[in-house]
C-alpha cells in the first residue's frame, strides 16, 4: 500500500468522468458546475460534461442576463468546442422576450463546430426564425435537425440547400397559429431534391402541405411524419403528394391533423406500414370498431396512441381485434405509457414504462426491440383479463 | 485455482469463477490456458486485493456486464444511481481505501465494482460546493479569484438543467 493519502486528483481522467457522469445521473447540476470550480483538473475534465450536450431551457425573464453573458463570451468560452448536441427550448408565456432570445441563439450558433444534434423549440407563444441557422460553421455536420415552432418552411429553405450528407433525421414544426399566423409554402418555392441534398434521411416529419417542397425522396427514409397545421386543411393534392412520393414508407406517424379523412387516405394507400403513431386530433371522434375497421387491411404491427382521451383498454380491445399482425399497441400518456403485447402462445402481456425524455430517439425506436422479437401470428383469441394491472400502468 | 501475487508481495490463492469477474484475468486465463504459474499483480497491494477478492466472492455467478453496454445505451439515458446494500456495507471504508479500489477495479477490469465505487465518490461529492470539495479530498485551489468570477458566470446557464 502507497504510504501517501491517495487523492481523487490521483486517478486517471477516465474514472474522474465516470465520477461527474454518476454524478450528473444524480440529477444535481449545481454540484456538477461546483466541479469546474474546484480545480484546473476538474475544471478540464467536468468542463467536456457539461458541454457535450448544451441543455438550455428558457423559462423566465429573470434568466436572460445569465443567456446573456453566455452568448456574449462565447468566443472565448473553452467549452463550446466540445458541443455534439445542441438544445434550445423556449417554453414560457413571455413573447416580449423572444426576440432578444433568438438575437443570443444567433450570437451562440456561428461557435458550435463540432455540433451535429440541433434541437430549438419556441412553444407555446415565442417564434423561431430558421434564417438564424445559416449561421451554422461549415464544420457543424448535422445529423439531427429539429426546428419546433417557426414562421414557414421558406425561411428554412436556404439552409436546407446547402448540402447535408449526415442528415438522418429533419423535424419542423410550424407557429402555434394563435402566437403568429402561418403561411404553408408558395408554390413557387424552389423544391428540395431530398435524394441530392439529405441522401441519409431516415426521418422526416413537416406539416402536411409542406411536404409538396420535398422531391425525389431517398430509399433510406423510413419514417415520415404528417403534422397538422392550424386551420389550414389539406385539399387533396398534398396526400396524393405523400402517397406517391413516399410509397416505401413503413413507419408513419400523423399528428394534429384534425382530419380524420387524411388517415384513411394515407392507410390505404401506404400498403407497407408496420408502425403507425396517432394523436387523439386525428382519430375519429367516438372511435369503435365500425369506424376503424380500415385497419383491418393494414399490415400493422406496431400501434402508439398519444394525446388521447379515449379508454386506453377500450382502444387495445379494438385495435387487437381488427388488424391481426398488430404485436404491440401503446397508449403514450407524455412521460409514461402503457404497452400491450402479444406474446407467441397468443396472450396478451400489459406493462408500462417512461418514455424516453431524449430528444434524439424517435417514437418508434422504443418499441423496435419488443415489435422485433414477436412472430407474427395471424389469428389469436382477443383475451385480456387484468383491467385493474392495466389502469395501474396508466 | 488460480495463484494471484500482490505488489507486496503476498499470494492469494483462489477459485478460476471468482477471479474471472476480473475482465483482465479472465482474459489472462483464457490466453494461457490452464497454468500454475502465478499471476502477477505489481498494481495492487494485498489489503486492497483481499477487498476486491471479497467483493468477486460476493457476486460470483452473476452475468458479466457485455463489453459494449456502454455505448449500446443512449448517451444521455439517465442510469440507474442505486447501490446494493451490500455493496454500501462493503464500500464503507476510509477514503484512501475507496480509491485504491477504485483504482483496482479499472486496473482489473471489473466494471460492476469500478461503478459502486464511482457512484459512491459521486454520492460523497453530492449537493457539496466548490470549498467543500476541496476540503473533502484535499484540493489545492489553483485558480485566480478573477478565473473562479469568469468561470462563474459562463456556467451559469448549467446550473439551472
Amino acid at each position: 500500500m502507497s504510504s501517501s493519502i491517495l487523492s481523487p486528483l490521483q486517478l486517471p481522467n477516465e474514472i474522474l468522468t465516470a465520477i461527474v457522469n454518476e454524478l450528473d445521473n444524480l440529477n444535481t447540476p449545481k454540484t456538477v458546475c461546483a466541479l469546474l470550480l474546484v480545480s484546473r483538473r476538474f475544471r478540464d475534465i467536468t468542463i467536456r460534461h457539461i458541454y457535450k450536450e448544451m441543455d438550455i431551457s428558457f423559462f423566465h425573464r429573470k434568466q436572460l442576463p445569465t443567456l446573456m453573458f453566455l452568448s456574449r463570451n462565447i468566443s472565448s468560452n473553452p467549452g463550446v468546442q466540445f458541443t455534439t448536441s445542441f438544445i434550445f427550448e423556449y417554453l414560457t408565456m413571455l413573447s416580449s422576450t423572444s426576440d432578444s432570445v433568438q438575437a443570443n441563439i444567433e450570437l451562440i450558433l456561428p461557435h458550435l463546430v463540432n455540433v451535429g444534434r440541433l434541437h430549438i423549440t419556441f412553444w407555446p407563444v415565442g417564434v423561431f426564425d430558421p434564417r438564424a441557422l445559416r449561421l451554422l460553421p461549415p464544420s457543424a455536420r448535422l445529423s439531427h435537425l429539429c426546428v419546433d415552432r417557426s414562421t414557414e418552411l421558406t425561411h428554412l429553405s436556404p439552409f436546407l440547400t446547402r448540402s447535408h450528407p449526415s442528415l438522418e433525421t429533419l423535424i419542423i414544426r410550424t407557429a402555434n397559429p394563435r402566437a403568429v399566423p402561418c403561411q404553408p409554402i408558395q408554390p413557387t418555392d424552389e423544391k428540395l431534391s431530398a435524394r441530392t441534398l439529405f441522401p441519409n434521411l431516415r426521418s422526416l416529419s413537416a406539416p402536411i402541405e409542406d411536404l409538396l417542397l420535398f422531391t425525389d425522396i431517398p430509399n433510406s427514409l423510413v419514417n415520415l411524419s404528417v403534422a397538422g397545421h392550424g386551420p389550414y386543411y389539406p385539399v387533396g393534392d398534398e396526400v396524393e403528394y405523400v402517397l406517391q412520393n413516399f410509397k416505401g414508407l413503413r413507419t408513419l406517424s400523423v399528428d394534429e391533423t384534425y382530419f380524420y379523412d387524411v388517415l384513411v387516405l394515407l392507410l390505404r394507400g401506404l400498403p407497407n406500414l408496420e408502425y403507425l403513431s396517432l394523436d387523439g386530433a386525428s382519430m375519429p371522434p367516438g372511435a369503435n370498431a365500425n369506424k376503424l375497421s380500415l385497419f383491418s387491411s393494414t399490415k400493422l404491427r406496431y400501434i402508439r396512441l398519444a394525446y388521447t382521451s379515449q379508454d386506453p383498454l377500450d382502444m387495445a380491445t379494438i385495435f387487437f381485434s381488427i388488424v391481426d399482425t398488430l404485436l404491440v399497441f401503446d397508449i403514450d400518456r407524455g412521460t409514461n405509457y402503457a404497452r400491450v403485447c402479444r406474446d407467441p402462445m397468443d396472450k396478451f402481456i400489459v406493462n408500462s414504462g417512461t418514455v424516453s425524455d431524449s430528444k434524439w430517439t424517435q417514437w418508434w425506436e422504443q418499441a423496435v426491440p419488443e415489435v422485433e422479437s414477436f412472430k407474427a401470428e395471424p389469428s389469436f383469441v382477443l383475451e385480456i383479463k387484468e383491467r385493474g394491472i392495466f389502469e395501474d400502468a396508466i | 485455482m488460480v495463484l494471484l501475487v500482490t505488489s507486496d508481495n503476498e499470494q492469494f490463492t483462489t477459485e478460476r469463477e471468482i477471479v474471472e469477474r476480473s475482465v483482465l484475468i479472465k482474459n489472462m486465463l483464457e490466453d494461457v490456458g490452464e497454468t500454475d504459474q502465478p499471476i502477477p499483480l505489481p498494481n495492487v497491494s494485498s489489503s486492497v486485493l483481499k477487498k476486491v477478492l471479497e467483493y468477486c466472492e460476493h457476486h460470483r455467478g452473476e452475468p458479466l456486464p457485455s463489453a459494449d453496454s456502454d455505448q449500446s445505451q443512449d448517451e444521455t439515458r439517465k442510469r440507474s444511481t442505486d447501490i446494493s446494500e451490500w455493496d454500501q456495507k462493503f464500500i464503507n471504508v476510509d477514503q484512501e481505501m475507496l480509491f485504491e479500489i477504485i483504482l483496482a477495479a479499472n486496473y482489473l477490469d471489473i466494471k460492476s465494482l469500478l461503478d459502486v465505487g464511482c457512484k459512491t465518490v459521486a454520492n460523497m461529492i453530492k449537493g457539496k460546493t466548490p470549498e467543500e470539495i476541496r476540503k473533502l479530498f484535499n484540493i489545492v485551489n489553483d485558480f485566480t479569484p478573477e478565473e473562479e468570477a469568469q468561470i462563474k458566470k459562463e456556467n451559469e446557464w448549467a446550473e439551472d438543467r
